[in-house]
């Protein structure tokens, strides 16, 4: 009897041993074998603070995820250490509204840090890029700028992928736009235009300048328009210090007064403080770059600053013709910068 | 029908006479008392049995004084079985006492297992009993509702308080993966266990579906079972135990017996209900002036100009001179009110060993708080059974029952005028077409939908040789549902809704079995069966849809209008799948048990199931399972163990499979696809394409369990150790576009359910006569794991990303962290790089001071799909249950509850009372139903830590931030995750019992006993919303959820 008992224990004991329990998998975070990014190719102007936003497709993998740019190097596989190095940029740490009144006020809200050139934001993937010189990195097309790096993506269980030669080709900087010059080569460039009036050549090849935005009611005699091509508009840089001045010349090149551009909003045509308005030039104290950021303000359309000019007059058979003209653009470089409109047919001021 | 019940009579008369006429012989006349040896009170209804070596049959029950008397062979003893008490044997006499010992070891009990009735001595898997005393005193249209806490392992959510609709019960955790369907309606398959009522299986999620968009009347048969008439309950959680009910047993086994004829006089039991069920509280709401004068503050203090120009374009907000909408309405008033319900049951039963009766007729009445919605069940069961000898026993039951359900607004589930979009206290508007339509709709629809159930079997078996016994048992079971549904015009765009629905199903069913059983040298049993089994399913139904009739009068009929109709006469869907289907099922069983001494029990059981519905190359789903079971109170060097009164182990292992209930998963689907040169076309529809090679689902359990009765039967402990193994579990999967097909079906998933169950009984006192006092406690713990995805994948997303399932883990709501509230606009994380603030998504909706911080996962200052982390899980951990009993003299006072633990809820109702706020002038479409919502009230938040421009350091949000996109009072959050552990008192009820001696002296009566029961007199949690129960099977609380209600009731039970 009790020889059954221990031999009955033992079988409950040795099924109880072989059932056990069913493996379990441990938990791993999901990463996708399928995750990409949009392109393998960046292409950054030096010069700005850019965030490049690089579209990565996490394919419903699990975060936090881990990203690492590794193997930084030229493209003849030596290492660059120039991308890593070191470069005094200004960061933000209070949110810009656009609804700042000093210049303290903004710089206020931004400090400046020491951080590489080229890095890559841990956590989501995007890159960025500190406002480096050209002295320092090598940019396009000045000299062969490719340089090579790769991207790992790996998450906390160990899960990893590799995105190697990813390409990087950084742009000599453009201090603004929009630039007249081609951004690969820096050689001028050409734009065709239909003729006004219309004479045997129906259309003019000309040197590309930059043009207008806005172009409304403006009339250089009673019944004839400003085409495009007969204004142009000139970014000179004259100082290092922190200044926006628009200066408007008529075809003879001699400064037309901006008190004519009576009907301007002056204390809403840039973020700008200070105004100074002389018969030759308006003035503001302004902070760089311009625009500050992406934000929509009343500054701004589109990401770039926008300004306008206004004048009214009466037309022909006593209409009102508010003329107007503006631009939108956008400034990288720090420094006193002039914003020159240059009208190559003198503007009709009076009233018909 | 009628000719089959004709035909059912027309046999058992002519078995009647047969058998009786070989009721002869020489017999010896036995006669006696049962009383119970501690309160010497008599027994009544005790089972006098025949015994010889084993017991033969049943022969009466004591009379309301505990006598008996009986006519036996010679050679024949007595014995006396009572539940909880010990059984007695004796050798007949005259003047026979029997002095039963009172028992809490239900180790004596006959349970049916497998279609046969075994002592639970010798079961070896793991069972858990319900008696008729368990569940009586509590009037309710739902069986599981009264199973809640009773059983460990066995999960009953009450998910709604409306009358008619079950909640969500399920036997040892989900068996499926992701959720079903998106947003309000997104649910997880409950996966409910089998049902068998006296022998015959039922399918308790027909005509029911557990989405909110029930088709048809969507009352369950289990609705349609009077409760007063059941006796036990027994419910079978491993696979050993459900093994031999096939496929559908795989999610467990739940068999229902009801009460037979016993008593030689006639017994005639009368139940009756009266029950008050009381509105619950209801939200404060903000009415009239002050309403308004809200509206119009939050959006000048919020909105540009643009927004403030709004208000003007709101006449009931803005046209206050209007006295038609000067109105201060409370809604909820109107939709809530108190009802008065009743119930009644008369059983009328006797038999003696020959022959047994039953009728038994219910009726129930309840109406639901909320107004238009109840339920009405009228039921009546006639059985019969008759054994003129030993050899031959035939059983009959003829069950027939009405279920009529009023639906509200639709559904009933979710009352979605009553709760989540109660109107503005500013309407209704002046004229009809400003009709609050969710008010009408939900008031004034007409709705008839009614269940009705047939259901009739016979069971007879013949001993054909000693031991051997051939039975067969069939069955047919007709179930038609019908609801004619009527809207008025105001409540639906001013074009009234005609719907009707009427669908039928039916199943035919036949067991066949041979029996042996055979004791030798009275150490060594065996026992084997062998049964076929044969199921017909049939169903069908149909809907018909018309819209804009001529006016609120005229209801039909009217033609068929291709514009407004939705559907005219044609079956009807549910779940993509259509409902028209017939299917065959056909399965072999056998079962072989073996027991030494009733010390060491060995069971093997094997059956297999074949149906039509299956993949076509894998038609046979195989369920094997073997038990063990070792009683050590009977080994030897037990004797001396005196405390120890009963003590065993059992383990048990088994495979169900189940195949798929989707018939065009298999089978694949042919429709008419149009014309061809004018002849009409018959192709496969593509959407799914049909797997062929579809293996059944397998469920896999091993199970160690023991019982251990402790102390003369005083403390009684079973404990389950179990594990799961749910492996090729169906999903779809999307198909390349070249295949012509969208999705196939593969067994694509597995997942690990592990669990402890424990169960407790005590008597802390000695029984007495006069004082009695038991308690129980039992619980389950279990813990889900996934162990694949379809695709390998390592996680998987189901209802828009909110729900994950992970592998290595189990399912988590995905959400966004929650960090706490913005205090100034200077804590607002702002991008080092762009200078643009925290915002939500790559747009221009910036957080700022009394928004919300949610955690930036990826670090780049958006938030967006990516910062959406695993948060809580929705399933519970711990599920169990409490009660007790305290009986002195001619009182008792009778406790159960049910205790739920580490399950998290998310408060979405929460969410959207706040959400309100952010939308003063109405203006969104928070339903997306693509139209502006109805002005929707303003719930009371001032019992909310929200934020304040002077209380900045809050818990929730600033809800009067409106006209932004940041979407901080989302409910996709954490911080609308609580945690959702309750303890709930789920009745309790104080009876008295009057003296059976006075009784029959004075009023003729056998037994008499009035009570009053209070149900869900309260519920202890840390919740933060009305009721933790109260919410969807994903954990999510609505404000739609239908509430559940305290009921009080009194009662009577009377026996004559």
């Amino acid at each position: 009897m009790n020889r059954n008992h221990n031999y009955l224990l033992n079988v409950v004991l040795a099924l109880a041993l072989f059932a056990g329990c069913k493996k379990t998998p441990p938990v791993t975070e999901y990463l996708s074998p399928r995750v990409s990014f949009a392109t393998d190719t960046y292409m950054p102007v030096l010069g700005r603070n850019l965030l490049v936003l690089t579209q990565f497709s996490a394919d419903k993998s699990s975060y936090p995820l881990n990203f690492e740019l590794q193997n930084l190097r030229r493209a003849n596989g030596t290492p660059a250490p120039e991308l890593t190095a070191l470069v005094t940029v200004k960061e933000w740490v209070g949110r810009y509204t656009g609804m700042e009144t000093s210049l303290a006020e903004i710089e206020a809200k931004r400090q400046e840090v020491q951080k590489p050139y080229f890095t890559i934001r841990p956590g989501s993937g995007d890159l960025v890029f500190a406002a480096a010189s050209s002295a320092v990195i090598h940019g396009k097309p000045d000299t062969d700028s490719l340089y090579l790096f790769d991207i790992n993506v790996s998450n906390n269980t160990g899960a990893s992928k590799l995105f190697a030669n990813q390409k990087l080709i950084p742009y000599k900087e453009i201090p603004y736009e929009p630039f007249e010059y081609n951004k690969e080569t820096r050689k001028p460039l050409t734009e065709n235009f239909q003729t006004y009036p219309p004479v045997n050549t129906t259309s003019i090849t000309v040197p590309k300048q930059v043009r207008l935005t806005t172009s409304t009611n403006l009339y250089y005699t009673t019944d004839s328009l400003l085409q495009p091509y007969m204004a142009a508009v000139y970014f000179r840089k004259t100082g290092n210090g922190n200044s926006l001045t628009f200066r408007f010349l008529d075809k003879d090149s001699l400064p037309i007064n901006p008190a004519k551009f009576s009907n301007t909003k002056w204390n809403e045509l840039v973020h700008g403080f200070n105004m100074q308005m002389t018969s030759s030039y308006v003035k503001y104290d302004a902070a760089y770059p311009i625009p500050l950021t992406s934000l929509a303000t009343k500054y701004t359309s589109g990401g770039q600053a926008k300004v306008l000019f206004e004048y009214p007059r009466r037309g022909f058979g006593n209409t009102l013709r508010n003329g107007v003209f503006g631009l939108n653009f956008s400034i990288y470089e720090p420094g006193d910068w002039e914003v020159v409109f240059h009208f190559k047919k003198n503007l009709k001021f009076e009233n018909d | 029908m009628k000719g089959t019940i004709q035909r059912i009579m027309a046999c058992l008369f002519l078995l009647g006479v047969l058998g009786l006429s070989r009721l002869n012989g020489q017999t010896i006349k036995a006669s006696g008392r049962v009383i119970a040896a501690d309160t010497k009170e008599p027994l009544s209804g005790a089972t006098i049995t025949a015994w010889k070596g084993r017991p033969l049959k049943a022969l009466i029950t004591t009379d309301q004084l505990g006598n008996f008397s009986v006519q036996l062979k010679p050679g024949e003893e007595i014995e006396v079985t009572y539940a909880g008490f010990i059984a007695a044997r004796k050798a007949p006499s005259d003047t026979l006492l029997f002095e039963l010992e009172r028992s809490s070891n239900d180790m004596n009990q006959v349970v049916v297992v497998g279609y046969q009735r075994k002592q639970k001595e010798t079961i070896t898997g793991a069972i858990t009993r319900i008696t008729a005393d368990d569940i009586k005193d509590i009037p309710s249209a739902n069986l599981e509702e009264l199973m809640q806490g009773r059983v460990a392992g066995l999960n009953v959510q009450m998910n709604t308080g409306a009358p008619g609709f079950r909640g969500a019960a399920t036997i040892r955790g989900l068996s499926s993966i992701g959720a079903t369907g998106s947003g309000d309606n997104a649910y997880v398959n409950a996966n409910s266990p089998l049902y068998i009522v006296d022998g015959v299986p039922i399918d308790a999620d027909a005509g029911f579906e557990y989405g909110f968009q029930s088709i048809g009347p969507g009352t369950s048969p289990l609705s349609l079972i009077p409760v007063e008439d059941i006796e036990t309950v027994d419910v079978m959680l491993d696979a050993q135990a459900a093994s031999l009910y096939g496929s559908r047993g795989a999610n467990g086994v739940i068999v229902i017996t009801t009460k037979k004829g016993k008593s030689q006089i006639p017994i005639i039991t009368y139940v009756g209900n009266y029950f008050v069920n009381t509105v619950p509280p209801l939200r404060n709401t903000i009415g009239g002036q002050e309403e308004r004068l809200l509206r119009v503050n939050t959006a000048y203090n919020n909105g540009d100009y643009g927004y403030i120009y709004q208000i003007n374009k709101q006449p009931f907000i803005s046209d206050s001179l209007n006295p038609f909408y000067n109105n201060a309405t409370n809604w909820q008033g109107i939709y809530y009110t108190p009802t008065y319900n009743h119930s009644h049951n008369v059983s009328v039963s006797g038999g003696d060993q020959v022959l047994n009766y039953k009728a038994n007729l219910n009726y129930y009445s309840e109406r639901g708080v909320i107004r238009n919605t109840g339920f009405d069940r009228y039921a009546a069961t006639m059985s019969l059974g008759f054994n003129p000898n030993e050899k031959f026993r035939i059983n009959a039951q003829v069950f027939a029952a009405i279920g009529n359900k009023l639906k509200g607004s639709g559904n009933g589930l979710t009352e979605v005028g009553a709760g989540s979009n109660v109107a503005s206290s500013l309407l209704p508007g002046p004229s009809f077409f400003l009709d609050v339509s969710q008010f009408s709709g939900a008031i004034y629809s007409t709705n008839d939908a009614k269940t009705h159930n047939f259901r009739s079997f016979v069971d007879a078996s013949y001993e054909i040789i000693k031991n051997v016994r051939l039975s067969s048992n069939t069955s047919y079971d007709y179930t038609m549902d019908s609801e004619d549904f009527f809207k008025p015009a105001a409540a639906d765009a001013n074009r009234t809704r005609l719907y009707g629905f009427s669908a039928r199903r039916s199943s035919l069913y036949n067991r066949s079995q041979v029996n042996y059983t055979q004791t030798y040298n009275d150490k060594h049993t065996v026992y084997a069966s062998v049964f076929s089994e044969l199921t017909v399913d049939n169903s069908t139904g149909y809907v018909i849809e018309n819209r804009n009739g001529p006016n609120d009068y005229y209801w039909g009929p009217f033609g068929y209008n291709s514009w407004y109709s939705d559907y005219a006469g044609v079956q009807y869907n549910s779940g993509g799948t259509n409902e028209y289907k017939t299917t065959h099922t056909i399965a072999v069983a056998a079962n072989l048990q073996y027991n030494f001494s009733k010390k060491y029990v060995i069971d093997f059981s094997y059956r297999q199931d074949g149906s039509s519905y299956a993949g076509a190359n894998n038609r046979w789903a195989r369920n094997p399972s073997l038990g063990l079971r070792w009683n050590i109170e009977k080994e030897k060097f037990m004797e001396n163990v005196k405390w120890v009164t009963a003590a065993s182990l059992r383990f048990t292992y088994g495979i169900n499979l189940r195949p798929t209930s989707n018939i065009y998963a298999s089978q694949g689907q042919f429709g008419v696809r149009g014309a061809y040169n004018n002849v009409v076309r018959i192709g496969p529809i593509l959407g799914y394409l049909p797997n062929p090679d579809l293996r059944p689902e397998r469920v896999e359990t091993k199970n160690l369990g023991g019982d251990f009765y402790l102390f003369s039967n005083r403390v009684g402990l079973s404990f389950n150790l179990y594990e799961k193994n749910i492996d090729d579990l169906i999903y779809e999967t999307p198909l390349a576009d070249a295949t012509g097909f969208q999705k196939t079906f593969s067994n694509d998933a597995a997942l690990t359910n592990r669990g402890l169950e424990v169960s407790l009984t005590f008597r802390p006192a000695r029984p007495g006569k006069d004082f009695n006092w038991n308690i129980y406690v039992n619980g389950s713990a279990i813990k889900q794991i996934v162990r694949r995805l379809p695709g390998n994948a390592l996680v998987w997303y189901s209802d828009n990303n909110s729900v994950i399932a992970r592998v290595g883990a189990g399912q988590n709501n995905y959400l966004l962290i929650s960090q706490g509230v913005f205090a100034a606009n200077k804590d607002v994380p702002v991008d080092p790089v762009t200078g643009l603030g925290f915002r939500n998504g790559y747009t221009t909706s910036y957080f700022q001071a009394g928004d919300i911080y949610f955690k930036d996962v990826d670090g780049n200052y958006v938030i967006d799909g990516n910062d959406l982390q695993v948060g809580g899980r929705f399933e519970p951990v711990f599920t169990g249950g409490f009660g007790g009993m305290l009986m002195y003299k001619n009182f008792n006072l009778t406790v159960s509850g049910s205790l739920l633990m580490d399950r998290t809820l998310r408060n979405n109702a929460l969410s959207q009372r706040l959400r309100n706020y952010q939308d003063p002038l109405e203006l969104k479409d928070e339903n997306g139903d693509g139209s502006v919502d109805l002005p929707a009230t303003f719930v009371d938040i001032s019992d909310v830590d929200y934020y304040r421009p002077d209380h900045t350091n809050a818990r929730y949000p600033n809800p009067f931030l409106v006209n932004t996109g940041t979407e901080s009072l989302r409910d996709g959050q954490s911080l609308f995750e609580e945690d959702g552990s309750y303890i709930k008192f789920n009745s309790a009820t104080l009876g008295y019992n009057f003296n059976k001696t006075w009784l029959n002296n004075t009023l003729k009566l056998r037994n008499a006993r009035v009570y009053v029961t209070i149900k869900n007199p309260f519920l202890i949690s840390r919740y933060s919303g009305p009721n933790p129960e109260t919410v969807n099977s994903l954990g999510r609380d609505y404000l739609g959820n239908y509430p559940n209600t305290r009921a009080y009731t009194i009662g009577m039970n009377v026996e004559f």
